[in-house]
C-alpha cells in the first residue's frame, strides 16, 4: 500500500561537498530509467520522492530502481495529514490479516516543532496498537516495524522497504574501460564497477576470420544485460589477428599468452587515454589460470602505469558465477563461441614468466607498428537496451 | 444485445487489441530467423513465456505455445502418454472432462491400449477424493482433472487432489484450467502440467498454451521444425504468443475485482430462477459464479435457446465443442444421472461486463418465452 516511493541514499557520501552533484546525477538516472512511466520526481534535501504512478506499474518501477546504482533502499510510503489518529488507523490496516507477534514504532521528526517528541509519538502509536491487537512490543527484534516521519506538512508512513543496488550514482565517479573477453568473469567485473558509479566502455580483441561474427553478437548480448545499470555502452572491437599471428611466429608458444596480454594492455591504455577513460578494468582473478599467477600479473602489468582495477582479484569462482547468474550474463557467457584466446591455444603456458625473457622476445619483432595498425582499424558499436517493450506486456 | 455465453468465448479486450495491432505491424519477422528482426521477435516470445510463468506463479514451468486449449490438451495427453508409457498404461479422468481430454483419452485407449478410469463426483460436483485414491495403482501414469468444469462450473481443489497423489510420485497430474484461469485463484504448484486458451479471457482466438514442469518432456504431435523446443513444429504465431503474456496478466490481475461483480450476477439470477421451481432446476451450485447451469423443465432447451436468440440474448447449452452433437450434458449425467435435466440444460456464463439489469431483462424474456410456449 503506497502512493509514493522514497529513495534512500547511502549515508556515506551525504556529508561531502559533492552531495548536490550526486543527487542531481541520481535524479537524472532515475528519470531516464522510469521515462516510460511518466512519474513525478521530487528532490527534498534528504530523499528523492517518486509519485504519480499507476499502482499496477509499481513492481516494474521497483525492479528498475533496484538496478540503479547510488540507491541504497526504496520505501513505499503513504502520506497522511499531520494527525496521529490517521496514522493509528493506517497502522491497524497494515496489521490486519498478518501474523506478526511483535512490533516497534520508530518515529523521526524532521519538524522539530511538532508538539510531541519522537518518543511520545512512539508511545502513543504503540499504545494504540497494543490496545487493538494482540501484538507485543519488542524493541530489539521486532517482526514488524512501523516507521513514520513527521514532516512540515505531512506525516509519512513507510509501509514496505526494498534494498537497492548501493554504490554511487552512475557517472559520478568518472569513466573506465573494461577488457571484455566473452567469458564469465569480465561481465561480472563490469557490473561491480558500474555499481560503484563508474561509467564504462568496453574493449574486445577479435581474431577474424578465426573467430566468428557470433562472438560479437555474444558480446552485444552480454553488454545488453548491463544496460539496466548503464543505458548505453560503447564497445571497441580491435582486430587482433595480425598481431597474434606475429606473436606466434616470433615468441615461444609457452610465452604467447603472456605477450598477448601485454599487447592487449598496451592497446587498451592507448584507447582509454584517447577517449578520456581514467582506469582499465579487467576480470582477472588471482590464480585462476596461468596468466593470472602473481608472477604473470607482475609481468603483464609492467607495460602500463595506468591504474588497472581488478574487482574480482580475490573473489572465489563460485561467487563470480553466482553474481553472473544473478545479473543474467552467465547463460550467455557459457555459449560456446571461440574467442581469440581459445583459438590460438597453447598447451603449456608458462606460469612464472621472466620479465627479462619476455622483453627479449618482444624485441624480435616490430610490435609497435602492429599495435598502431590495429588501433587504426578499431570498430565501435554502441549497445543500448532493447527498445522499450513494456507496453507489449 | 445481451451476451451470456462467456464460457464459450469472450469479446477481445480493447487494450489487447491495441497491443496486437502494434505487434502485427512492428514484429512481423519470423522468430526462428537468424537476423536481427527475427532475434528480436524471438526474444519477445521468450519474454512472454517468462512473464506467463511469473504471473501464474509457476517458475519451474516450460511454456509451449499452441493454437488452443484443445491442442494443448491433445499435446499433454498424447505427448505425455507416449513419452512415459513405460511407467504404466492407466489414465484417470473426471467424468466431465472437455472432449479435448476425454476423446483424446479414448483415442489412446483404442490405438495404444491405454486403460481409462473415471473418478466419481461428490454432491457438489467436485472429484470424490476417496474414490480417486481407490483408483490409483502402480500402473497409473496420468491423472487429468479440470480445475473448473465448463458445463456446470464444478470446482476442483487441485491441492487436495495432489495430496491424494503424493504417495504415487511417478503419476503425472495434468489439469485443464481453461475455465478457471483469470476467474479464481488456482494452486498451480499442485500440478505437473496445465492447458489454457486466450479467447476465454478476452484474448485472441487461435492462441493457447500448454505449460509443463521443466523436469517433464513429451513426444510432439507435429513434426518438421525446431519451434517450441522441437515440441511443436511450424512457424510460430509470434504476435499471438507474445500477446498471451498480457492477456494472462490482465485476467489474473483482476481476479478478485471481477469475482465480486460476477458473484452478484449469479446470486441475482439464482434468486429469480428459484422463484419457479416447477419451471427451472438449477444444476450448478454457485461455488463458481461464472457459470449458472439450469434445466428448463417445461420447454425444450433448444426452443428456449432459439427464442432467446430472437430477442438478441445469447446463452449456451453444453460445451460448444459438443453443442452440435446434441448430446445430453455429460457433467449433469455424472452428477445426478437425470437424463431429462441433462437434455434440457442451459448454460448462462457471465463476464464482469454483464450487469444486473441484463439479468433482469434476460429473466423477464425467459419467463415470457416459457409461458408462451406452454400455451401452444
Amino acid at each position: 500500500m503506497s502512493n509514493k516511493l522514497m529513495i534512500h541514499f547511502g549515508e556515506l557520501y551525504l556529508k561531502k561537498n559533492n552531495r548536490k552533484d550526486f543527487i542531481s546525477r541520481l535524479r537524472k538516472n532515475i528519470s531516464h530509467a522510469l521515462a516510460t512511466y511518466k512519474v513525478q520526481i521530487e528532490t527534498k534535501h534528504d530523499h528523492l520522492y517518486i509519485s504519480q504512478f499507476d499502482a499496477s506499474h509499481l513492481p516494474a518501477i521497483i525492479e528498475r530502481l533496484q538496478n540503479i546504482s547510488g540507491i541504497h533502499a526504496i520505501s513505499e510510503i503513504v502520506t497522511l495529514p499531520r494527525d496521529l489518529e490517521a496514522v493509528k488507523a493506517l497502522a491497524l490496516t497494515l496489521l490486519k490479516n498478518t501474523n506478526y507477534q511483535t512490533f516497534k514504532v520508530v518515529t523521526k521528526r524532521k519538524d522539530k516543532m511538532f508538539p510531541l517528541l519522537s518518543d511520545a509519538v512512539n508511545r502513543e502509536l504503540a499504545g494504540h496498537i497494543l490496545d487493538h491487537t494482540t501484538l507485543k512490543v519488542d524493541i530489539h527484534h521486532p517482526e514488524f516495524v512501523l516507521r513514520i516521519e513527521i514532516d512540515f506538512k505531512e506525516i509519512l508512513v513507510l509501509t514496505k522497504r526494498y534494498e537497492g543496488l548501493g554504490g554511487y550514482p552512475l557517472g559520478a565517479s568518472g569513466k573506465g574501460l573494461i577488457l571484455l573477453s566473452g567469458g564469465i568473469d569480465s561481465p561480472v567485473a563490469a557490473y561491480l564497477t558500474l555499481r560503484r558509479g563508474i561509467k564504462l566502455s568496453a574493449i574486445h580483441f577479435a581474431a577474424p576470420p578465426y573467430t566468428s561474427e557470433e562472438v560479437i553478437r555474444k558480446l552485444e548480448d552480454l553488454l545488453r544485460q548491463l544496460t539496466p545499470y548503464q543505458p548505453s555502452i560503447r564497445l571497441y572491437i580491435v582486430p587482433f589477428t595480425d598481431l597474434q599471428l606475429a606473436i606466434y611466429e616470433h615468441v615461444p608458444h609457452s610465452y604467447a599468452i603472456t605477450v598477448m596480454r601485454r599487447m592487449m594492455m598496451r592497446i587498451s591504455e592507448v584507447v582509454a587515454k584517447r577517449h578520456g577513460l581514467k582506469i582499465l578494468v579487467t576480470g582477472e582473478s588471482l590464480g585462476q589460470v596461468a596468466s593470472q599467477t602473481l608472477e604473470s600479473l607482475v609481468v603483464i602489468n609492467e607495460v602500463t602505469n595506468y591504474p588497472v582495477i581488478r574487482p574480482l582479484a580475490t573473489t572465489d569462482k563460485n561467487e563470480i558465477i553466482r553474481i553472473a547468474k544473478r545479473i543474467g550474463t552467465y547463460p550467455i557467457s557459457i555459449l560456446p563461441y571461440e574467442d581469440c584466446c581459445t583459438i590460438f591455444h597453447t598447451p603449456n603456458p608458462v606460469t612464472s614468466p621472466l620479465l627479462s625473457e619476455v622483453k627479449a622476445f618482444e624485441e624480435r619483432f616490430d610490435y609497435g607498428s602492429f599495435i598502431s595498425k590495429a588501433i587504426g582499424q578499431i570498430k565501435k558499436i554502441d549497445i543500448t537496451a532493447f527498445e522499450d517493450d513494456e507496453d507489449l506486456f | 444485445m445481451i451476451y451470456f455465453d462467456n464460457a464459450s468465448t469472450t469479446k477481445i479486450d480493447d487494450r489487447l487489441l491495441k497491443t496486437y495491432e502494434s505487434l502485427l505491424s512492428r514484429y512481423f519477422a519470423n522468430p526462428s530467423a537468424l537476423h536481427r528482426l527475427g532475434r528480436e521477435v524471438n526474444r519477445l516470445q521468450d519474454k512472454s513465456r517468462d512473464q506467463i510463468l511469473k504471473t501464474l506463479h509457476y517458475p519451474e514451468g516450460k511454456v509451449i505455445f499452441t493454437s488452443s486449449a484443445t491442442e494443448a490438451n491433445n499435446l499433454a495427453l498424447i505427448g505425455l502418454f507416449l513419452n512415459y508409457r513405460s511407467r504404466g498404461q492407466e489414465i484417470i479422468l473426471s467424468p466431465y472432462e472437455h472432449p479435448s481430454v476425454y476423446r483424446v483419452a479414448a483415442y489412446l485407449k483404442d490405438s495404444y491400449g491405454a486403460v481409462l478410469k473415471f473418478c466419481h463426483l461428490t454432491p457438489t460436483g467436485a472429484i470424490d477424493l476417496t474414490h480417486l485414491k481407490s483408483l490409483l495403482t502402480s500402473e497409473t501414469l496420468l491423472v487429468s482433472i479440470m480445475a473448473v468444469n465448463n458445463e456446470i462450473g464444478a470446482l476442483n481443489d487441485l491441492k487436495a487432489i495432489k495430496e491424494v497423489l503424493v504417495s504415487f510420485p511417478k503419476v503425472i497430474f495434468h489439469s485443464d484450467i481453461t475455465q478457471a484461469i483469470g476467474k479464481v485463484e488456482i494452486p498451480l504448484q499442485a500440478v505437473d502440467a496445465f492447458s489454457f486458451s486466450a479467447h476465454k479471457i478476452y484474448g485472441l482466438k487461435g492462441s493457447g498454451a500448454l505449460v509443463i514442469h521443466q523436469r517433464l518432456t513429451l513426444a510432439p504431435l507435429i513434426y518438421g521444425g525446431e519451434q517450441e523446443d522441437g515440441l511443436r513444429a511450424g512457424t510460430s504465431n509470434a504476435p499471438a504468443n507474445i500477446l498471451l503474456a498480457q492477456t494472462v496478466r490482465l485476467a489474473c490481475e483482476a481476479v478478485d475485482e471481477h469475482y465480486v461483480v460476477v458473484h452478484e450476477l449469479y446470486q441475482h439470477l439464482e434468486m429469480l430462477l428459484l422463484k419457479h421451481p416447477t419451471l427451472f432446476h438449477i444444476n450448478s451450485n454457485g461455488l463458481f459464479p461464472y457459470i449458472l447451469n439450469f434445466s428448463s423443465l417445461k420447454v425444450k432447451a433448444s426452443v428456449v435457446l432459439n427464442a432467446l436468440e430472437n430477442e438478441d440474448i445469447f446463452i449456451g447449452t453444453t460445451s460448444s465443442c459438443s453443442a452440435k452433437l446434441h448430446e445430453p450434458s455429460r457433467a449433469i449425467m455424472a452428477l445426478t444421472g437425470n437424463i431429462n435435466d441433462a437434455n434440457q440444460a442451459l448454460r448462462v456464463s457471465f463476464s464482469p461486463l454483464n450487469t444486473i439489469a441484463e439479468v433482469d431483462v434476460f429473466y423477464e424474456r425467459l419467463l415470457t418465452i416459457i409461458e408462451g410456449a406452454k400455451h401452444e
